[in-house]
């Protein structure tokens, strides 16, 4: 059995008083990809800024374990942190326009990347950077390098952060909404390039997002979360066929589709919870269609069954719902 | 609508600003000596220091420094609000004249106000209070037609901003004719950067006035003014500290605390809308 | 398509270019639809599609190059600015960003008061009432009308957007993007809600998206842009289930399922 490349061990991070994230635990295997699905307010971003421990200010990790490659993130120093990310760790945005410099051109920017980790003269470097423009699929490399950022689409943008981050080979790169700001076409075309590039280079991959279809199309495995805490974890066909959280079931049926348009669409009622709120109890309470009085005074731990993980009490009635 | 972003520097500033004022309003009845505030003499009492009678000294005149700063505030405080006020009656039409007619009246617009910014921020004012005759009525003028370009530009800019959101849409959609949009919404909603700017340049606007007035061309004698006190002091100053010191010391003062306001006034406006 | 009924909105061979610094861009190339009284016309396409030029057009807050729009049988594209007002009484709009529709300066329930304002409607006893009743059947609570847009969420304040473009009781409502910047749940409740308002106000909905999940969802008609052209247009289940065109089913195939 692998050894896990990335544990979250009952990560709990805070501001001041209000939990941001709950107790989260999962693990990324290598060459694995995982899915972070959430609304949001649910803290999936939350948890990828927690890995890398680029906290906002205010905000600190108050208890739970971040092991990468076996050592607790938490226990490395600034200078360790700093070398590790981007190097180890790789992390790409919604917004391809907002993560560039608009003064200076690709090449520029991809080679501070570079030179910020690998010790390679201009010739490696250059190699380095057409290499990998290439692995995305964008043809015209010298042309890509040469330009700035506004010269090019959302898309090529996208596929442009992708090298980037790909080009220090790091054994995990984590994609935050790496899809929501473009197209449907493109879109799609972007999720089949993560898929060839993480075949390709064996590395784990994290993708966060609301959107289910693209995390259900890349992932092998889900981690559902909920006001700040998991509400699933499981593989992605028992998320998406024998969901046992009333969350995670309602979420996915209250997507429209194309295959089967419906008469009506099944709705959440309210609203999902502010940092913070509620405090005792399950987070989904307020909205959940099986809730008891149970689930207003405590919250359920994350229950180990056969299949995966959930956080709710009556897991077990739901397998069989 | 302010959200609750009051800091504790905004109501210092404004406060010491809102008693400088009601202070040089009274300022007649709070001094011992209100006579001091014209052309007198008191040949024995010239060039004391700092005392329990005189706390801010007596010029080479022999009157209450500390009388003359109250009643300079007068002047101080009119030269900026009369400076800015101006521009801003001037500025304001004229941007909202390029930023919601826009083509050519815009261009035109735009082109006047450059050719004024593109002198050197003191040699219009300068040159223009030159012209029209050095008198504190005049050095109001010549600095606030140097600076209504500045307002013009910024509310332009806001309003080619706001002009585009989808609320301004909404309303036309409606039926809202261009009158009803800039009055009760383009307007409103860009206003705030240019009430942040005009506050702000109230400071600057004592320091232009009182420059002129120190160079010669502003306030005359027997007015008294802060930058004129300190002209004044010129051939004493380096014997007698105070007779520069405490108009400085307030022209200062004053000139921080509007920017206080102004810097504090721009956390209240924040909307916050823009990312 | 019902021949009987006569269309509430009818393009023809609408075409509009602008100029910029690459020279003329053709945003539509001749772009024609109908949209019948009730029943709704789902425009797919992504952005540089020319959705948004179209829907400008459409709401007559630009005039076309070349091409006519009709609103009951009337012509209103370049049409004098009071048949244009009359013409707006008629169609509501809703649009992407609900943050960025309401003046951060009024209150909710002014912003919807002001399409009555406009109009001179009632006293204002009566369009208290009318805001109220209005606000209600968009599910949004009395008690939401007296805060600030920054106060709400999106779902809140898309729901208020959708009050104030029926709130003059419209024939017409154009919906650019109406839930794309939403939380899926909360976009299944909008979506919802929309449904249930046609039915009720009888309404015809002109529906903008690149989702064509949402669109499979509402609409009765669909057309496809591309690049200012129309790909594709016929009934949904047709377009859903048999698309012709290539750029049509590369669409559906982005819809991830």
């Amino acid at each position: 059995m692998s050894e896990a490349l990335l544990t979250l061990e009952e990560l709990t991070v805070k501001a001041g008083n209000l939990t941001l994230l709950d107790k989260i635990t999962f693990s990324v295997k290598r060459g694995e990809t995982i899915g972070i699905v959430g609304e949001s307010g649910s803290g999936k971003s939350m948890t990828a800024w927690s890995i890398l421990r680029l906290l906002p200010k205010g905000v600190k990790a108050a208890g739970g374990k971040v092991c990468f490659k076996g050592t607790d993130l938490y226990s490395r120093s600034t200078e360790e942190m700093r070398a590790l990310r981007g190097r180890r760790i790789a992390m790409i945005l919604q917004d391809p326009h907002a993560a560039l410099n608009p003064i200076r051109t690709i090449a520029a920017q991809m080679d501070d990347v570079i030179r910020a980790h690998f010790r390679e003269d201009k010739q490696a470097r250059r190699a380095r950077m057409r290499r990998f423009l290439t692995m995305v699929e964008l043809a015209e490399s010298e042309r890509v390098l040469s330009s700035y950022p506004f010269q090019l689409s959302g898309g090529m943008l996208q596929r442009v952060l992708i090298a980037m981050a790909l080009c220090l080979e790091p054994d995990m790169l984590i994609a935050d909404e790496p899809t929501t700001a473009l197209d449907a076409l493109i879109r799609l075309q972007i999720v089949e390039l993560l898929q060839k590039v993480q075949r390709e280079s064996g590395m784990a991959l994290m993708v966060i997002s609301h959107d289910f279809g693209v995390v259900s199309k890349l992932a092998g495995h889900i981690v559902v979360m909920y006001g700040g805490r998991m509400a699933e974890y499981a593989a992605t066909g028992e998320i998406l066929e024998h969901s046992r959280h009333p969350y995670t079931r309602a979420l996915l049926k209250s997507r429209p589709s194309v295959k089967h348009v419906a008469e009506r669409l099944y709705t959440i009622p309210g609203t999902p919870p502010k940092a913070g709120e509620p405090e005792k109890g399950c987070k989904f309470e307020p909205r959940c269609p099986f809730r008891a009085g149970r689930c207003r005074r405590e919250a359920p731990p994350l229950y180990e069954h056969g299949r995966g993980r959930v956080a709710c009490f009556f897991h077990e009635d739901l397998k069989n719902v | 609508m302010f959200r609750n972003r009051y800091t504790k520097t905004f109501y210092l500033s404004s406060g010491y600003l809102l008693l400088l004022a009601l202070l040089a309003l009274l300022a007649g009845g709070l001094t011992p000596y209100p006579q001091d505030a014209g052309n007198v003499m008191h040949f024995t009492e010239r060039l004391l220091p700092p005392s329990l009678s005189h706390p801010f000294g007596t010029d080479s005149l022999g009157r209450d420094i500390l009388t003359l700063v109250l009643f300079g505030a007068r002047l101080s405080l009119m030269a900026a609000l009369g400076v800015v006020g101006l521009a801003l009656v001037i500025g304001i039409p004229l941007g909202l004249l390029a930023g919601l007619k826009g083509r050519w009246l815009d261009d035109l617009i735009m082109r006047v106000c450059d050719v004024f910014l593109a002198f050197p921020p003191l040699l219009l004012p300068v040159i223009l209070a030159a012209a029209l005759g050095p008198n504190l009525k005049n050095a109001i003028i010549a600095v606030a037609v140097s600076w209504f370009p500045w307002y013009t530009r910024i509310l332009r800019a806001q309003i080619l901003t706001v002009r585009h959101l989808p609320y301004i849409t909404a309303a036309r959609s409606a039926g809202a004719s261009d009158i009803w949009l800039m009055w009760r919404h383009i307007l409103p909603n860009s206003m705030a950067p240019v009430l942040v700017q005009a506050t702000l340049d109230m400071g600057y606007a004592i320091l232009a006035v009182a420059g002129l007035s120190f160079i010669g061309f502003g306030a005359r004698p027997p007015a008294i003014e802060w930058g004129l006190m300190i002209t004044a002091s010129r051939a004493t100053f380096l014997d007698f500290w105070w007779t520069a010191f405490f108009p400085g010391l307030a022209l200062f003062i004053t000139v921080f605390a509007f920017n206080l306001s102004g810097e504090g006034l721009k956390k209240i406006l924040a909307t916050g809308d823009e990312s | 398509m019902s021949d009987q009924k006569e269309a509430l909105l009818r393009a023809v061979a609408l075409s509009q270019s602008y100029s910029s610094k690459h020279g003329r861009i053709r945003a539509l190339n001749s772009v024609s639809l109908e949209l019948y009284p009730g029943e709704t016309l789902g425009i797919a396409g992504e952005s540089g599609s020319g959705k948004s030029t179209l829907l400008r057009l459409l709401s007559a807050l630009e005039p076309p190059h070349e091409g006519e729009v009709r609103f009951e049988g009337k012509i209103i594209s370049g049409a004098p600015v009071n048949e244009r007002r009359a013409y707006y009484k008629r169609i509501g709009i809703v649009f992407q960003q609900p943050r960025l529709s309401f003046d951060p300066r009024w209150t909710l329930f002014r912003s919807l008061e002001e399409p009555l304002q406009i109009n001179r409607f009632g006293s204002p006893g009566e369009r208290r009432a009318l805001v109220l009743e209005t606000a209600e059947k968009t599910g949004l609570d009395e008690e939401l009308l007296n805060r600030y847009p920054s106060q709400l969420s999106g779902g809140q304040l898309q729901r208020a957007a959708i009050a104030r473009a029926i709130i003059l009781k419209p024939r017409l409502v154009f919906l650019d993007e109406p839930t794309a910047a939403l939380d899926v749940s909360i976009q299944a409740q909008i979506l919802n809600l929309l449904k249930d308002l046609q039915k009720l106000e009888g309404l015809a909905y002109l529906f903008v998206s690149h989702d064509i999940s949402v669109l499979a969802y509402l609409a009765t008609r669909i057309m496809v842009l591309k690049n200012g052209t129309v790909m594709e247009s016929g009934p949904a289940k047709m377009i859903l289930n048999e698309a012709g065109n290539a750029y049509t089913r590369t669409l559906l195939a982005s819809a991830m399922e």
